[in-house]
């Protein structure tokens, strides 16, 4: 049953003319009646943000403006796609790496060029009907309940005959993001008994990162790199199970490489400048800062607070000027729009750099205005393991697992913290014990999460927002448990109508995230969403 | 770490070089195949002197897609990765490429393959393999080609046939060497067949390997190679 092009709304991205007047015409052809056209990234956004597109046909490689990857990415988190809505990258097949080997968001489908009209409508015909099919289990999982979602995929892998490993592979994902990992672990063996397939392999190698098998990971990671070059998803996850084992050097290496190969990755960049800044190779650090800087320019996801990170890394190698600078530019982008963390986060980062500069009366009026200084969320966040290693040393065992337990307690979606928290413990010659300690702590929450994902989920609004104001209120340094409290607050009140109340405790629930963790992707589209709310007003 | 100041090497900017080119020749494929399907119903006999010149920009453009293949393949960019493929969709989406082709060659083609049918291989590198099968039968086919999948002992098999004088013996040969070498004084299928041994090799499942075979002879009387994936 072939689509009905003239009801449908298409959106191609574009940068060279011919092209984008070529693939206009095949739609044409094809009977589409309503077809808009954007020659860069930014025009895509706005159209996408005028009206849902049934479907999005997008250029990889725009030249100067964001690529195709990016669109994508912003276009997924700022909800501008529809559930049904397919998104084909158009690319080189010199590209086609790069975009099958997107971390987060792949795309529905890719075409290479050239392509003619029956091939494009083949793709696109595929595309839709897969994306109608998957619907269900996207569906569950878009509303947070991945446990509804896994469920859904055992359905269709009982009934359907089609699709049967695509099905597979996202149900291991699903699974690993739910933290379910022995049983991901066992799909992705099961798949790798039949047929050798690289998302199985890189799967395999995820699950055992998570359960702390970093040797076996390690393999893993490097035999996928030894067969491709370009397997950017193996890299990242390499430079993860070298920090892991205290490699850190070793990981800002990979990390290097990877970003040699395909420096467009924002995230990677900003992981690479974190590992260099770690390993006090400030120049490293600086340049892929301003990497992040650069190419969030034009995004929906650039933030003051990459500025700010920027100056620390230039302050730290001796550039002042250079960091002073870089706050400069920060603050005029992002005169509106920041949160009130990131600003003072900003001033105070100011004060410091001109006082190091020795304009002392500058600083203090900067600093003044900036409030008290805070201590840097990571830092914050593995000082309690500092002192876990010092209580266990002094013989203090349960006050330093009780310590330990509340670092997992607030922590328990950041696999790299809680595999530290199992080093400090095997340290202290009590490895099983920490390990069933973290398991445990892990599970707990993960199940505590669920049940207030059910309960929203099922209408029961009411109990879903006590139950999690009751756990944001025992973990307040949990970031999802927070961002799940904001995020049931925007429902009801989008639901319901703006309470003033409602508003500003979803804000301090923000806020906690903002200051612990101002880059998470889930942030960012919560603080859309309440942004929203609040200037609708009620 | 790479000097930035000795710039890129030859063997980048032929690369880079060949891809501008490829791309060029696309959109001139592209032109050409509209302009092709203008012609269709207004100067029908101009459509027959068209079909050399669709073909032979295909061609060139082949041999460049291949060529930049195996430069990938060398620097360890390129490696198999299987996925689930619907085999009747991949053997239509081949069929479309050449369609218009097809049409100003005066070409029926058959497409036969259960429409559920579905196999585990690289699509991407199959379609080359595919494609540069395609590039030769446009050229020797006579009235008609035949693009067929089936299930055997072995794995799966796609079969590409065509009516005409089928492969001379020394290209039969040639593809029926274990991991044979590139034969550039012989004949333009060399780089072909080259890319095809290895993309075949590449596809590994509980230790057999894929295969090609090219006999003469099939469905069609003409040439036949058939692509077996375990």
């Amino acid at each position: 049953m072939p689509d009905d092009y003239t009801k449908k709304r298409f959106l191609v991205v574009e940068d060279f003319d011919d092209m984008l007047r070529a693939i206009r015409q095949m739609l044409e052809a094809m009977g589409a009646k309503d077809i808009r056209l954007a020659a860069n990234g930014e025009d895509a956004i706005k159209e996408m943000m005028r009206f849902p597109m049934d479907a999005v046909l997008c250029d990889y490689n725009l030249g100067e403006s964001k690529d195709g990857q990016q669109i994508l990415e912003e276009a997924r988190a700022r909800r501008l796609l529809k559930p049904s809505s397919v998104f084909i990258m158009i690319t080189a097949e010199t590209s086609i790496d790069m975009v099958l080997g997107a971390v987060d968001h792949k795309p529905d489908d890719y075409i290479i060029k050239p392509f003619n009209r029956n091939a494009l409508k083949l793709r696109l015909d595929r595309a839709m009907a897969r994306k109608a099919e998957f619907a269900p289990i996207e569906e569950a999982a878009a509303s947070g309940d991945l446990r509804d979602a896994i469920a859904r995929c055992d359905e269709r892998l009982a009934t359907a005959g089609r699709h049967g490993l695509d099905i597979m592979e996202r149900k291991g994902e699903l699974l690993v993001e739910s933290g379910a990992h022995a049983e991901a672990l066992a799909l992705y063996e099961e798949v790798l008994a039949g047929r050798e397939l690289r998302w199985a392999r890189l799967g395999r190698g995820v699950c055992l990162f998570h359960m702390g098998d970093l040797e076996q990971a390690q393999d893993i990671f490097t035999g996928l790199m030894d067969a491709n070059r370009l397997a950017m998803e193996a890299y990242d996850w390499l430079a993860r199970v070298k920090q892991a084992r205290g490699d850190a050097r070793e990981a800002q290496q990979v990390l290097a490489q990877a970003t040699a190969l395909s420096p467009k990755s924002v995230h990677r960049q900003k992981e690479l400048g974190e590992l260099a800044y770690a390993n006090a190779d400030y120049e490293l650090a600086g340049k892929a800062f301003r990497s992040v800087v650069r190419l969030n320019r034009n995004s929906y996801f650039r933030s003051l607070a990459d500025h700010t990170r920027l100056a620390e890394a230039l302050h730290s190698g001796g550039d002042d000027s250079g960091a002073l600078s870089a706050l400069r530019e920060g603050q005029r982008i992002h005169r509106a729009g920041a949160s009130t963390e990131e600003v003072r986060r900003a001033a105070r980062m100011e004060g410091g750099v001109l006082q190091a500069m020795g304009r002392e009366d500058e600083a203090r009026a900067v600093l003044a205005a900036a409030g008290p200084a805070e201590e840097e969320p990571a830092d914050a966040r593995r000082r309690p393991l500092e002192e876990a290693r010092r209580l266990f040393d002094e013989g203090k065992a349960d006050a330093a697992a009780r310590l330990l337990e509340d670092v997992v307690r607030n922590n328990h979606e950041d696999e790299a913290l809680l595999s530290e928290v199992k080093t400090v413990f095997a340290e202290a010659g009590l490895g099983e014990r920490g390990d069933a300690m973290v398991d445990a702590a892990q599970d707990q929450l993960i199940r505590l999460n669920n049940e207030g994902v059910d309960l929203a989920r099922a209408g029961r609004l009411g109990e879903a927002i006590a139950l999690f104001r009751d756990a944001a209120e025992g973990m307040p340094a949990n970031r999802v448990v927070n961002l799940n409290a904001a995020q049931v607050l925007v429902i009801e009140m989008r639901d319901k109508g703006v309470d003033q109340g409602l508003l500003a405790e979803a804000e301090r629930y923000l806020e906690r995230v903002a200051r612990l963790d101002p880059d998470n992707a889930k942030y960012r589209s919560v603080r859309a969403r309440l942004n929203e709310l609040a200037a609708a007003g009620p | 770490m790479n000097d930035q100041r000795q710039g890129p090497d030859f063997e980048t900017i032929l690369a880079s070089t060949i891809h501008d080119m490829k791309n060029s020749l696309g959109m001139l494929i592209n032109a050409i195949d509209g302009f092709t399907q203008r012609v269709e119903t207004t100067m029908p006999v101009m459509q027959q002197e068209l079909h050399p010149v669709q073909a032979e920009a295909r061609r060139l453009n082949n041999h460049l897609v291949l060529l930049l293949a195996l430069y990938r393949m060398g620097r360890g960019e390129i490696a198999v990765n299987p996925r689930q493929v619907m085999v009747a969709d991949f053997l239509r989406e081949a069929f479309f490429e050449f369609e218009s082709v097809f049409t100003t060659g005066g070409l029926t083609v058959d497409i036969d393959c259960d429409h559920e049918l579905e196999w585990v291989f690289d699509e991407t590198l199959l379609m080359g393999v595919v494609r540069n099968a395609l590039n030769n039968v446009v050229r020797y086919a006579r009235r008609r080609v035949r693009l067929s999948a089936t299930t055997e002992s072995k794995g799966l098999a796609i079969r590409v046939e065509d009516d005409g004088e089928g492969f001379p013996p020394s290209v039969i040969e040639m593809a029926g060497l274990e991991g044979h070498a590139m034969d550039f004084r012989n004949s333009s299928t060399g780089l072909g067949l080259y890319f095809a041994s290895r993309v075949m090799a590449g596809h590994e499942h509980r230790g057999s390997r894929g295969a090609m075979e090219l006999v003469n002879g099939g469905e069609l009387g003409g040439g036949v190679l058939t692509l077996h994936l375990p």
